[in-house]
């Protein structure tokens, strides 16, 4: 079954009178990596907050492990949340610039796991560090004062800490320069091998996408133009935009 | 070919670090010259050392800059502007940043060319830009020029920078990471933008970029700078066809599309050191360097492979 998955999900932004996502279907299978490619403002981003329950949809129902997200409650719905963790193009946007990186790291556990003590959380952070490539000293530090690198290994540790099912990676790799997007690229690797966690890589890189992907959503003006596997591209894409985007990424170089 | 602008043997550092150490390079008029190399290397600090648009603690402690014959750096920082507004035209990293909100495009393009151009009408300017913009490929010209930024795609602000830069009639365009912002197929337009313009008579370009892939489209010649100074420079063929120092081939493979091969990981060759003496005679890549050897700690000097192709490196 679909760990997390949406039937004919539809968004309307009423402010701007705008229909972002238009009827759309798609499903993460247990240990699967999926990814979204398209251009900006073309849902992707929309899609991948929906999915993880950070938005609503206008219409259309999203599903984990079958059951109707807006339905869950309480216990279920925290579970949920915990579940399906996000990491962001912009790392330091999403961490608090007044903790240190420890504080980023603990505060989350402190949250999900109210029975374990605060030395117990502080060794589990400095343990997931250390697995992320980080030096333990690093934890005092303020997010404005790492690297974007570093940072964005933070964000990775502070959702690998919390044990979930599927990570959401919008554009998670690039602001970064090569070098360093190659080094993350590789912790995720090592990070799905390790946990069978799914992954959503949500990227406008086809490149990338093909590289990490098992599957590829290639989205066009909020609707899904097809669905990929990542092994044959160029001999299963039937769509002419497919065919541009594969052009732009290899046509050239 | 004559030179238009020369950096030479330039050094700048902020309170703590050195940033520029022993910067040189030049462009010839009507050249296209590129500068590649990662985040922090000081890229983009080259060009804020000759727009005078360094950060508030960032000194230039010693060398020059050269612009049509004239050392740049002997006038202060608004002098500078005045003087060099008129003949070098900037697009800045962030084009979303750059154009003012409450400006409708038309405005921000006239103004451009009044400013160099004081005794010209407004009536002229905006006929001006209407026709610089058609020649940029825009089809609705007097549309674009009515609206507000806010109202512009991404790729259309890019285009907007580009051509205030080109109101005035500029011997240089000055661009700092031009398609780093942009989607892949927006990026394809203003690569073929930029190639166009590199054609242009009399119009020498200098771009900073990390993409390779525009890089070779456009570039004549290119620089690789790591650690604040030039590590290699040649034609464009010879950096990418033969590249030379450790480092730029380790640029090159990361930069390769399609070379993936999902079976195995990325291949990685560590990040920049924050604390490498930028300023030591010794070289800067060393630590990451794969193939080093003794000789690379001493002082390292530049090593000629063709009359354009030069590389600090003991090889």
């Amino acid at each position: 079954m679909s760990v997390l998955s949406c039937v004919n999900v539809t968004k309307i932004f009423h402010d701007e009178d705008f229909e972002a996502l238009r009827n759309i279907s798609m499903n993460i299978e247990e240990g699967e990596s999926v990814g979204i490619v398209g251009e900006s403002g073309c849902g992707k981003s929309t899609l991948g907050s929906i999915i993880g329950g950070l938005e609503e949809p206008t219409e259309g129902t999203v599903l984990y492990h079958g059951n109707d997200v807006s339905r869950l409650k309480g216990r279920d719905f925290r579970h949920f949340r915990r579940s399906v963790q996000y990491i962001f193009q912009d790392p330091k946007g999403a961490m608090n610039p007044f903790f240190t990186l420890r504080h980023v790291l603990v505060e989350p556990l402190r949250i999900n796991f109210p029975e374990a003590g605060k030395a117990e959380l502080v060794r589990r952070a400095e343990e997931m560090a250390g697995k992320v490539g980080l030096p333990a000293g690093i934890l005092d530090a303020h997010p404005y004062e790492v690297s974007g690198g570093e940072a964005q290994r933070i964000a990775i540790a502070r959702a690998l800490l919390l044990e979930p099912e599927v990570i959401i990676a919008d554009e998670c790799v690039s602001a970064l320069d090569l070098s360093i997007q190659a080094e993350v690229v590789n912790l995720l690797r090592h990070v799905r091998k390790e946990t069978h966690a799914s992954f959503l890589f949500i990227s406008h890189d086809l490149d990338l996408v093909r590289y990490f992907c098992d599957r590829v959503y290639v989205m066009l003006h909020g609707r899904i133009v097809e669905c990929l596997d990542c092994r044959h591209m160029e001999e299963d894409a039937a769509s002419e935009y497919t065919r541009m985007l594969l052009e732009d990424a290899y046509g050239k170089c | 070919m004559s030179e238009l602008l020369s950096f030479r043997s330039l050094y700048a550092r902020d309170e703590r670090h050195a940033i520029l150490a022993g910067l040189s390079l030049h462009v010839n008029r009507g050249e296209t010259v590129a500068i590649v190399g990662e985040s922090g290397c000081g890229k983009t600090m080259s060009i804020g050392a000759l727009l005078s648009i360094l950060p508030d603690d960032v000194r230039i402690t010693s060398g020059s800059i050269i612009f049509d014959g004239e050392d740049v750096l002997k006038y202060s920082g608004k002098e500078r502007m005045a003087r060099l507004y008129s003949r070098i035209g900037f697009v800045p990293q962030n084009t979303s940043d750059s154009l003012y909100p409450l400006m409708t495009v038309s405005k921000v393009m006239t103004d451009a060319y009044v400013r160099s151009h004081p005794d010209a009408g407004r009536k002229h300017a905006a006929e001006k830009a209407a026709i610089l913009l058609s020649s940029l490929g825009i089809e609705d010209a007097e549309r674009v020029l009515s609206l507000y930024p806010s109202q512009l795609s991404g790729g259309m602000k890019q285009r907007i920078n580009i051509a205030s830069a080109l109101m005035g009639d500029i011997d240089l365009l000055v661009a700092d990471e031009p398609t780093s912002a942009l989607d892949i197929h927006i990026r394809r337009q203003i690569e073929s933008l930029y190639a166009s313009l590199s054609g242009r008579e009399g119009l020498a370009m200098l771009v900073v970029s990390h993409d390779l892939g525009f890089v070779r489209s456009i570039a004549d010649r290119v620089y690789v700078m790591y650690a604040g100074r030039i590590i290699e420079e040649g034609l464009s063929d010879e950096i990418f066809s033969d590249p030379a120092h450790p480092y730029t081939k380790a640029l090159m493979t990361l930069g390769t599309m399609g070379a993936r091969d999902r079976e195995h990981d990325l291949p990685e060759f560590g990040r920049p050191s924050s604390d490498i003496d930028r300023e030591s005679p010794a070289c800067a890549f060393l630590p990451r360097c794969s193939c080093r050897k003794d000789q690379c700690a001493g002082p390292v000097g530049y090593a000629c492979i063709s009359d354009t192709h030069f590389v600090r490196c003991v090889l």
